[in-house]
């Protein structure tokens, strides 16, 4: 249903992600690293993108700095997944939230349909913000 | 036959003289005697016609006169020589008279006679005797000498005091008395009456060998008409005088040599310092004068080694044995085992052994030797040497103690890596060890004198450990603070981390006079667990991405998103998803706990209300316990207290808490939340659930938190 951009460099929480999300009825499209991500992203226009943080070349706070200067790109919702600890996040938190994100998942503490079921909410949720009350879908 | 051969024309003349004239012949017969003579022989004319012999008249006439002498006189008178005698009236008025004869030849030449001319002298006689008895009566030997030095006169007080049976009249002073005794003169008898006779006054003494007797004898000149005609000489028996001077001069010569003592005592007293050995080489010389002894050896005893060593020895005839063990039989050990002097004397010498003694205690032994013994006196000089002795020992031994400790002090101050810096009550350094300078960069001469935070700046934001202490709370209060860590800035301005102990310094009263700063330079230390804390973070990391994707798959796999699964693998495969669960939340407790160990979590601190956080936490919690049907109580006893606390983690806590024991918590059951508050600093949160490892790592966890935030 939904068209998700997953940005991880780990080939099997990849293939783990995509195969939920797939199931879950999404398309999803992949990007292994940074760069790989902002090409996508020139042709691809996905509802979410998923995003990690710690990829080799470019990490996930550079490519978000990114991506949230172009225009077109900016308004796409963004959840960064991460394997940092907590305290590594909280710290980061305030940057996240500082530059836009919709939410910050620490990737073991949630099982992949919880993620999905946090992807779909901000999909929702963005939605819900970006059109006018009298439309719905 | 008497023949007036005088001329009548004389008769007149003779009867007016007063001096008494007679005449004798060759067989001493009167044949002529003037009125005068009359008189005094008692003659009459008729007499005098029997011409009697003058013997008889002599005899009868009552005269006190040495009639042989007087005849002796008549006789050399009849050879031509002039003599003469003297006599005086028995009766009164007793007058006394000189008898002159010489030969006469009568005008014809034919009658040899002898004239007596008699002179009445009894004024020069009595004069004569008061000089005399005047003499006599005096205490001291008088003569009176001539001009040849021959004795013309003595008293009666010159035998007894030359101790001479005779008279020395008519022999030359002290011959008597030389050729009775052994005597010897101060000075030459002829030199002295030489002097006098120049019309000196002067004295001699002589001493009377075999007496003992010492006599002063002065000499003045007689002079008669500006005319030195003799001497008077006056001894007197000045013995018991030189007795009393010689013993004078003995006291003076004792008082001499105490004098002397007592300087030489002084000087040992002056004797100060600790080098023991020229110590003992500067008391060997001292007691060597003090005693006057050739042999000196000072002795110490080695309580290591068992022995009494020779510390210091002057010797100018013996050679000392240079120890001494304590089971030798030897006046030294003797002495010094018995803790009193020894004096030994053999044939050629004196020996006294004294110990050196100090409350109570043998420290050594003093030893001297000499020819002639010692005395009482001596032993009393000696043990005051002895005593001042062993103060100095004492006083060195003690005094090398503290520079023993204070050489062992200073190594460490040297050489030490950590930095000492004392500082004293009002924070002015006042030592500063060479490791604090190469931490701060400051020399020592730079640090010494100024204020302790110019020297050992801190900089920074706080730390974990909250609260920087001041040197004030350690001195003021007397406070140790242990292992501060503070970031301080170096002379060069670059920023080093460092562990700061601070202790007071209390004198005997228990006041702090200073205090100590030892600083760490913890910049390794933190390298390496920072290297540690990293490698922990990094394999973390690396760790959770394989939990994850476990986790992940598994999940999926429970889900039956790849497609059925039996009862049985169903189960199996939970138990593995919640095996790969407790890993995770491993690996979270030891990222979290290595984060917060390193410092790397800023903590704002500030009051907070317990209550408050634990009922937000049940509220945010309460969607995920009705998912479960775990029923969440809090069971409170009473209000619970601010706490000064990180609201942020304190929150993360206790959700922590409350949402491991929700999710490990079997469904249908109840989370009780006990809030109790033990203790001023210790808060403690009782969860009541099943799994028991919960609990465990939750105090664990609140723990660690409560330690570095302090309330």
């Amino acid at each position: 249903m939904a068209k998700i951009l997953l940005v991880e460099d780990d080939t099997i929480l990849v293939e783990m992600y995509q195969a939920k999300f797939e199931l879950e009825g999404h398309d999803v499209k992949v990007a292994t690293n940074g760069e790989d991500c902002l090409k996508v992203l020139e042709e691809f226009e996905p509802d979410l993108i998923l995003l990690d943080i710690l990829m080799p070349k470019l990490n996930g706070f550079h490519v978000l700095k990114e991506i949230k200067k172009q225009p077109n790109l900016r308004q796409i919702p963004v959840i960064l997944l991460t394997n940092l600890g907590q305290a590594e996040v909280d710290m980061n938190q305030e940057l996240a939230k500082a530059l836009g994100v919709n939410d910050y998942l620490i990737k073991s503490h949630h099982t992949p349909d919880e993620v999905v079921a946090k992807a779909v909410k901000v999909m929702g949720n963005h939605r819900q913000q970006n059109q006018p009350p009298s439309t719905n879908k | 036959m008497a023949k007036n051969k005088l001329n009548l024309s004389d008769q007149s003349l003779a009867s007016t003289l007063r001096d008494g004239i007679l005449i004798v012949d060759v067989h001493k017969q009167v044949v002529y005697a003037n009125p005068a003579a009359c008189q005094i022989w008692d003659l009459t004319t008729s007499g005098l016609r029997k011409h009697p012999d003058f013997a008889s008249i002599s005899q009868n006439a009552d005269l006190k006169i040495d009639i042989k002498a007087a005849e002796k006189c008549i006789d050399l008178a009849f050879k031509g020589q002039v003599s003469s005698c003297s006599f005086s009236q028995t009766q009164s008025p007793g007058l006394h008279y000189e008898a002159q004869m010489s030969q006469y030849m009568s005008s014809d030449e034919q009658q040899k006679t002898v004239v007596i001319a008699v002179h009445d002298i009894t004024p020069l006689y009595l004069e004569k005797l008061k000089l005399t008895t005047m003499i006599n009566h005096l205490q001291d030997g008088v003569v009176m000498v001539d001009k040849q030095g021959i004795v013309v006169e003595a008293n009666t007080e010159w035998q007894i005091v030359f101790d001479i049976n005779q008279s020395p009249v008519g022999l030359p002073i002290f011959t008597r008395t030389t050729s009775a005794h052994q005597v010897a003169f101060d000075t030459e008898v002829r030199e002295i009456l030489e002097r006098v006779m120049l019309g000196q006054r002067s004295v001699l003494y002589l001493d009377i060998i075999d007496t003992g007797r010492h006599i002063q004898v002065s000499f003045g000149p007689v002079v008669i008409n500006n005319e030195v005609i003799g001497a008077m000489a006056a001894a007197r028996d000045v013995t018991a005088l030189t007795d009393k001077t010689i013993e004078a001069g003995a006291m003076a010569t004792k008082a001499q040599r105490h004098l002397r003592e007592l300087s030489q005592l002084a000087e040992l007293s002056a004797i100060v310092g600790f080098n023991l050995d020229s110590i003992y080489q500067k008391y060997v010389q001292k007691i060597a004068n003090l005693l006057d002894s050739t042999s000196v050896g000072i002795y110490i005893y080695e309580p290591n080694q068992q022995l009494l060593q020779l510390a210091s020895n002057h010797n100018q005839t013996s050679h000392l044995p240079s120890t001494f063990s304590l089971n030798q039989h030897h006046v030294v050990t003797q002495a010094f085992a018995g803790r009193k002097p020894i004096i030994t004397i053999d044939t050629s010498k004196a020996s006294l052994a004294l110990p050196i003694i100090h409350h109570s205690k043998s420290l050594g032994v003093i030893i001297v030797s000499r020819e002639h013994t010692y005395d009482d006196h001596d032993l009393r000089l000696l043990r005051l040497a002895a005593t001042r002795l062993a103060v100095i020992c004492e006083n060195a031994t003690l005094y090398n103690d503290v520079n023993a400790r204070r050489e062992r002090w200073e190594a460490v101050f040297r050489f030490t890596e950590e930095g000492i810096v004392i500082f004293d009550q009002k924070g002015t350094i006042v030592g500063f060890n060479p490791a604090s300078t190469t931490i701060t960069g400051y020399q020592a001469t730079d640090a010494i004198g100024k204020a302790f935070g110019k020297v050992i700046k801190t900089v920074g934001p706080e730390t974990a450990n909250a609260g920087i202490p001041t040197l004030e709370q350690v001195l003021k209060t007397g406070t140790t603070i242990t292992n501060s860590e503070q970031l301080i800035e170096n002379r060069l301005g670059n920023r080093i981390w460092t562990e700061i102990s601070y202790s007071p310094i209390f004198d005997d009263s228990d006041v702090v006079t200073s205090g100590i700063a030892i600083i760490r330079d913890t910049t390794k230390d933190r390298e390496v667990e920072e290297i540690k804390s990293d490698f922990i973070s990094i394999v973390s990391h690396e760790l959770r991405t394989p939990l994850t994707a476990i986790k992940g798959f598994l999940s999926m796999t429970l889900k039956q998103d790849f497609g059925e699964l039996s009862a049985k693998q169903f189960h199996y495969l939970s138990r593995v998803y919640q095996s790969n669960q407790r890993m995770i939340d491993l690996v979270e407790d030891l990222m979290d706990a290595t984060y917060i160990e390193s410092g790397k979590i800023s903590l704002t601190i500030a009051p907070i209300s317990m209550d408050a956080v634990v009922n937000e936490v049940v509220a945010e919690l309460a969607a995920k316990g009705a998912a479960k049907q775990v029923l969440i109580n809090i069971r409170r006893r009473s209000r619970l207290p601010l706490v000064l606390a990180d609201e942020t983690r304190l929150h993360q806590i206790i959700l922590n808490l409350i949402d491991n024991a929700i999710k490990y918590s079997p469904n249908g059951t109840e989370v009780d939340i006990t809030c109790k508050v033990q203790g001023i600093i210790s808060l403690q949160l009782f969860l009541t659930t099943v799994w028991e490892s919960t609990n465990l790592k939750s105090i664990v966890y609140l723990q660690n938190l409560a330690e570095s935030t302090t309330l």
